[in-house]
């Protein structure tokens, strides 16, 4: 387990109690099998009534901004059923019929059409206790590690300290620089890699995330075909760098 | 078979007259099927969800699905378009260049778009499974009844089947609730394997699972406007409003007991929503 999930759940992984929940339908294909091996993590099924009492604290806001909010049924055909839901506990517990689940993190996951890929978004802390951008990059990375994915994808403001803190998970990289039909602001799609599946290294030459006119320079260079990816450097902090063939 | 020839020639001639179009990540279109049913997807209708040029598309299918789902109360968020249905999945629909369209109709639907640019009048969304060939599709939109000057009857079961074929799609998931309309056009694809007759988890616990084998004949039937006759042995009726009655079919799917909706939904004299149920069987299962 990474550092970064160690720092935001406490301690190393104990097989005797449940640190992650994972909700998913059998039909979904979530790597059920990989998942129900794990000693650390709990799956749920949303389609059958028992489990379906225990999902409610893993459900992201239904009300609110319309940017954070997503209805019900959208958490059920959209990630439940074709994906799953990721959890991550803010106490491990030996057993949900003794404690109620209390999820410091979760977050919907869809799968992409191309296999060991996944989206991930409702990116939801509750009662953080400590930094939320931290525990937001934790609970990406127990969504990468649990689903065993190639890479995940969300989208993220380019204002949002979550940019950096996402690089500790994994290479990432810029698939856009303005999503569509989000806001307020520029917001990127970016994917975060698992370990060492991104091909190429970023050139030396890296504009610093929030130099003027970054997003529309990066946006140019996106459309044409290029690569982008974020890097941390010294001097200049968190920057995007073209990689190179 | 059956099928009014009204409705038969209807849905046939759907295909040829408007222009399918798609929308999904760019490095997406190389695994999806262009030519569905020898109706190929020109490349000025292949949308890329993560570049700035599908803005007015994309624009104009959040106006499509308001105007389809705005007073039911259950449009979908603006974002989600993105993060749960174009980015990993794929908007797939039928619709008219600006120019083809009769007058008024444009500024009636509230569309904005050039003469040249597509104005979308229906659209299937489905996400895929991790499984190959399984897809989740999650909204039907269409203009049938928004537009009836363009005659557009039978456009829900046809661009679902395109939809299908687009994403290469052997096996649908979805939900609806027992008393919506939808159930008439997802029938027409073949019974509708059953995985909830009652749904906690779901915003409205009346609403069933389904599992949908896609097959040729059954995608080429819809496109021809066609629907199986619906089976009779051990077919009984399921009331859209007796929870008791939904409970006891989802206690008998988790015995492990396999069911189906095989035909469409009839109505009693409230307009309550009976719905056939029936064994599923080798032959039945598609």
């Amino acid at each position: 387990m990474s550092a970064i999930i160690e720092d935001a759940t406490g301690g190393a992984a104990n097989g005797d109690l449940y640190r992650f929940v994972v909700i998913a339908s059998p039909e979904s294909g979530a790597p059920a099998a990989t998942i129900g091996a794990r000693g650390d993590t709990l799956l749920l099924d949303p389609m059958r009534a028992p489990d379906a009492d225990l999902i409610g604290p893993f459900q992201p806001p239904i009300d609110g901004p319309e940017e954070i909010a997503i209805p019900r049924w959208a958490v059920y055909d959209c990630a439940e059923m074709p994906g799953a839901i990721i959890g991550v506990l803010r106490e491990p517990i030996e057993s949900p019929c003794d404690q109620p689940l209390d999820p410091v993190g979760l977050v919907l996951a869809t799968p992409h059409a191309e296999p060991g890929d996944w989206h991930l978004y409702g990116l939801t802390v509750r009662r953080p206790g400590g930094p939320v951008d931290e525990v937001r990059a934790s609970v990406v990375g127990a969504a990468l590690m649990l689903l065993g994915a190639r890479r995940v994808t969300l989208t993220v403001p380019w204002t949002s300290p979550l940019l950096g803190l996402l690089t500790r998970v994994g290479r990432v990289e810029v698939l856009a620089a303005r999503t569509l039909l989000h806001g307020p602001g520029a917001v990127a799609t970016v994917a975060v890699w698992g370990t060492d599946q991104c091909n190429g290294e970023p050139a030396e030459a890296a504009v610093p995330v929030g130099e003027a006119g970054l997003v529309e320079q990066a946006e140019a260079m996106l459309e044409r075909g290029r690569r982008l990816v974020l890097v941390v450097r010294s001097d200049r902090g968190l920057c995007v760098a073209e990689v190179r063939a | 078979m059956s099928g009014s020839a009204g409705e038969r020639g209807a849905s046939r001639g759907l295909l040829e007259r408007l222009e399918p179009f798609v929308l999904a990540p760019r490095w997406r279109f190389a695994g999806l099927d262009l030519e569905p049913f020898g109706r190929g997807i020109g490349a000025d209708a292949r949308f890329d969800i993560l570049s700035r040029s599908a803005a007015g598309i994309v624009d104009r299918l959040v106006r499509l699905d308001r105007l389809t789902f705005g007073a039911t109360g259950m449009p979908m968020p603006e974002w989600l378009f993105v993060d749960a249905s174009a980015l990993p999945g794929a908007i797939v629909g039928l619709g008219l260049r600006a120019r083809d369209m009769p007058p008024g109709t444009l500024e009636r639907l509230g569309y904005s778009c050039g003469p040249d640019e597509l104005a979308p009048l229906s659209m299937y969304i489905a996400v895929p499974a991790q499984r190959e060939g399984v897809w989740y599709g999650h909204n039907l939109a269409s203009l049938n009844r928004e537009a009836p000057e363009l005659s557009l009857r039978g456009l829900g079961g046809v661009t679902k089947a395109l939809g299908l074929r687009v994403m290469r799609c052997r096996e649908q998931l979805g939900a609806t609730q027992w008393s919506s309309a939808a159930i008439s056009v997802h029938t027409r694809f073949g019974p509708m394997e059953l995985l909830t007759a009652w749904t906690p988890a779901h915003a409205n616990p009346a609403t069933l699972t389904y599992r949908l084998r896609i097959t040729e004949q059954g995608s080429r039937d819809v496109l021809a406007g066609l629907r199986r006759p619906t089976p009779t042995d051990g077919v009984f009726l399921v009331n859209s409003h007796d929870r008791q009655g939904l409970l006891d079919l989802e206690h008998r799917l988790e015995r492990g007991e396999r069911l189906a909706v095989v035909g469409p939904p009839e109505h009693d004299e409230t307009g309550t929503a009976l719905v056939p149920v029936g064994p599923i069987s080798p032959a039945r299962s598609g």
